[in-house]
């Protein structure tokens, strides 16, 4: 065909294209070329599961596992944000678990003390961890809470513990509430129902946010701390473990939940439609891979999927999810963290495959469709963590292996 | 100016008036605003179906007595200076109940948005409650009259003639705040793809205009 006739059919096509590309809904992320974030900020340690972050105690909390067992690194942050001296923590694990390795699944800080809350599991880590019955687990605390308010971290509280929790769980996240009353928990089993669902639940924190008993009143001495409220029956939408991949309250009522299916509206107010969930194409089922955040200041939860490019957004109202949701895909990328929000720049941060990545977001909190992208020394980047005091963003990088 | 891209200007300009009528697709990547509101779930905005007990999604819509789908489409696409010929919505039954279902398609007279829910028509930028509970309310929240009736005896594919509804909205005879529909007969159930799930294109707008 003559070129002189394939230029108007070009724009033709072109024009058609731009036209389809009018959705709002659904949009494709570019590759970005890669570039220098200058608040990013490398952390060189072996086996990083988690990271915190608190702008309170200026402490930057490191969660790893190994094959003997779980520990923290805890740094003290100096004026300008830089990592200065650490200690290091043995994450305690029973003597009835031996040879069952423990490591923390995920970290949260109390937004106003220096008190830090850690979610523990064990179970074999080679070869893949599989969920195991294991008796030791009974003495087995998956809550630890510590001070941080020290050069050595203080254990203040060591709870949940039984058969009421899942075992050998890799996935999982704690969160407060913005009155910072409750700690919402991940990987409850609910042992009436036939098939023992997955559940959530949340315990009461005191004033110097160590959980208490849900009633002090009745309490007795020296009886383990139960749950202020749970899921007392299971729900579709969080249906087996992990479950609990993100918490965002929103009320004293209403909590939204990272489930099997993406997020889910909890409502413990309302007997007859506890739950409703919005999955997020085309994660369905992708449990282990799930994972929400909320925005700090604006009504939009976001879903990424670990091992996948797709990452969804979604309005709510007073905790349930309204309106369509947004889908993007961002090419070439593989999600490989939780995902963070920097609300200082507007953007999202997430780990890839030897990249951060970090998608902007306009004024409602929806994906604008642009990146930057920064190349880290680390096949996967597995955790983050963002301080908006220091405006840093702390990204885990896994130190080359020593040759024998 | 390059000669190609002034002859492909003047190719574009030529074809406009030859051009009897365009006719554009719609789909709900285009929409902002849809809802499945339901009476058991009064503040979900996503009633889909209830995956179990008091546990609903919105991975399908079941449309069943007392629960109703809310669909607006965007037509600011339809250029200025045309005139609506034709404008058909496409409901897809992807699985029914015994016997046949109607679906009425009605207009929405009232404005809604965040957090629409059976109780509120929306909840930012301050709680507006439905003049009837479920959008209800004949001639207030919606149209008196359907617009349409669609009368699903399988599954497939439904064309419905809603050119009247498009001319209205285009010609700012009337705001465009969707449509609603619902299903009255006991018993009746439809199943249709859900636009927060699966794959896209299922809900459809299509819409020919032509120069007036």
């Amino acid at each position: 065909m003559s070129r002189r006739f394939l230029t108007p059919l070009t724009l033709v096509v072109a024009l058609s294209f731009a036209l389809r590309a009018s959705a709002q809904n659904e949009i494709t992320i570019k590759v970005a070329p890669d570039t220098v974030v200058p608040f990013l900020m490398p952390i060189t340690l072996p086996g990083i599961t988690c990271m915190a972050v608190s702008d309170v105690a200026d402490a930057l909390v490191i969660g790893h596992k190994t094959d003997k067992g779980g520990f923290l690194t805890v740094y003290r942050l100096d004026g300008k944000g830089s990592p200065g001296p650490h200690v290091t923590v043995t994450l305690p694990r029973p003597p009835a678990l031996d040879g069952l390795p423990n490591y923390p699944i995920c970290l949260a800080f109390h937004p106003k003390l220096p008190v830090l809350y850690v979610w523990q599991d064990a179970a074999l880590l080679k070869p893949p961890p599989e969920p195991v019955k294991h008796p030791g687990f009974a003495t087995f605390d998956h809550l630890l809470v510590y001070s941080v308010a020290g050069v050595e971290p203080r254990l203040l509280a060591s709870l949940a513990r039984g058969d009421e929790f899942s075992q050998s769980v890799r996935a999982g996240s704690v969160a407060l509430d913005a009155a910072a009353k409750r700690l919402y928990v991940p990987n409850l089993l609910i042992l009436d129902q036939p098939d023992t669902p997955a559940a959530v639940g949340c315990y009461r924190l005191g004033d110097d946010g160590v959980p208490m008993p849900p009633d002090p009143t009745t309490a007795k001495p020296g009886e383990p701390i139960k749950l202020f409220k749970r899921m007392r029956h299971g729900a579709y939408d969080l249906t087996g473990t992990p479950v609990g991949q993100g918490f965002i309250p929103v009320s004293d009522d209403v909590v939204i939940v990272g489930g099997l299916y993406g997020p889910t509206t909890w409502d413990m107010s309302s007997s007859r439609a506890a739950f409703g969930g919005v999955t997020l194409y085309p994660y369905v089922g992708a449990g282990y891979y799930s994972r929400i955040i909320g925005h700090p200041t604006l009504p939009v939860v976001y879903s990424f999927a670990i091992g996948l490019q797709f990452l969804g957004c979604i309005e709510h109202s007073e905790g349930f999810l309204t309106l369509m949701p947004q889908w993007s895909a961002a090419d070439g990328i593989v999600c490989r963290s939780s995902p963070v929000i920097l609300a200082r720049h507007n953007q999202i941060a997430v780990g890839g495959e030897g990249h951060v990545y970090l998608f902007d977001l306009d004024a409602k909190g929806k994906f604008k469709g642009t990146r930057v992208q920064a190349i880290v020394a680390s096949p996967n980047v597995e955790a983050l963590a963002y301080s908006e005091k220091f405006d840093r963003l702390f990204v885990p990088i896994e130190p080359p292996e020593k040759k024998p | 100016m390059n000669r190609h891209i002034l002859l492909s200007v003047l190719v574009l300009v030529g074809m406009a008036p030859v051009l009897p009528a365009r006719t554009i697709i719609l789909t709900e990547t285009d929409c902002e605003k849809i809802a499945m509101i339901c009476k058991e779930a009064p503040r979900h905005s996503w009633a889909g179906y209830e995956a179990s007990t008091g546990t609903f999604n919105a991975v399908y819509l079941e449309l069943v007595p007392n629960r109703s789908f809310l669909i607006r489409y965007p037509i600011d696409r339809v250029p200025k200076g045309q005139r609506i010929t034709n404008a058909e919505l496409i409901v897809n039954a992807t699985y029914k109940g015994a016997g046949e279902s109607r679906v009425s398609i009605r207009r929405i007279l009232a404005e809604w948005g965040p957090g629409v829910c059976h109780l509120y028509r929306m909840t930012r930028p301050k709680k507006v409650e439905w003049a009837v509970e479920g959008a209800q309310g004949a001639s207030s929240d919606r149209a008196a009259k359907p617009s349409a009736v669609v009368r699903v005896n399988d599954v497939g594919d439904y064309a419905v003639n809603i050119t009247e509804d498009v001319e209205l909205w285009y010609t700012g005879a009337a705001a465009n705040h969707g449509w609603i529909m619902t299903i009255d007969d006991e018993g009746g159930y439809l199943r249709m793809p859900s636009p927060a799930w699966t794959t896209r294109g299922n809900w459809r707008l299509r819409i020919t205009y032509e120069p007036e």
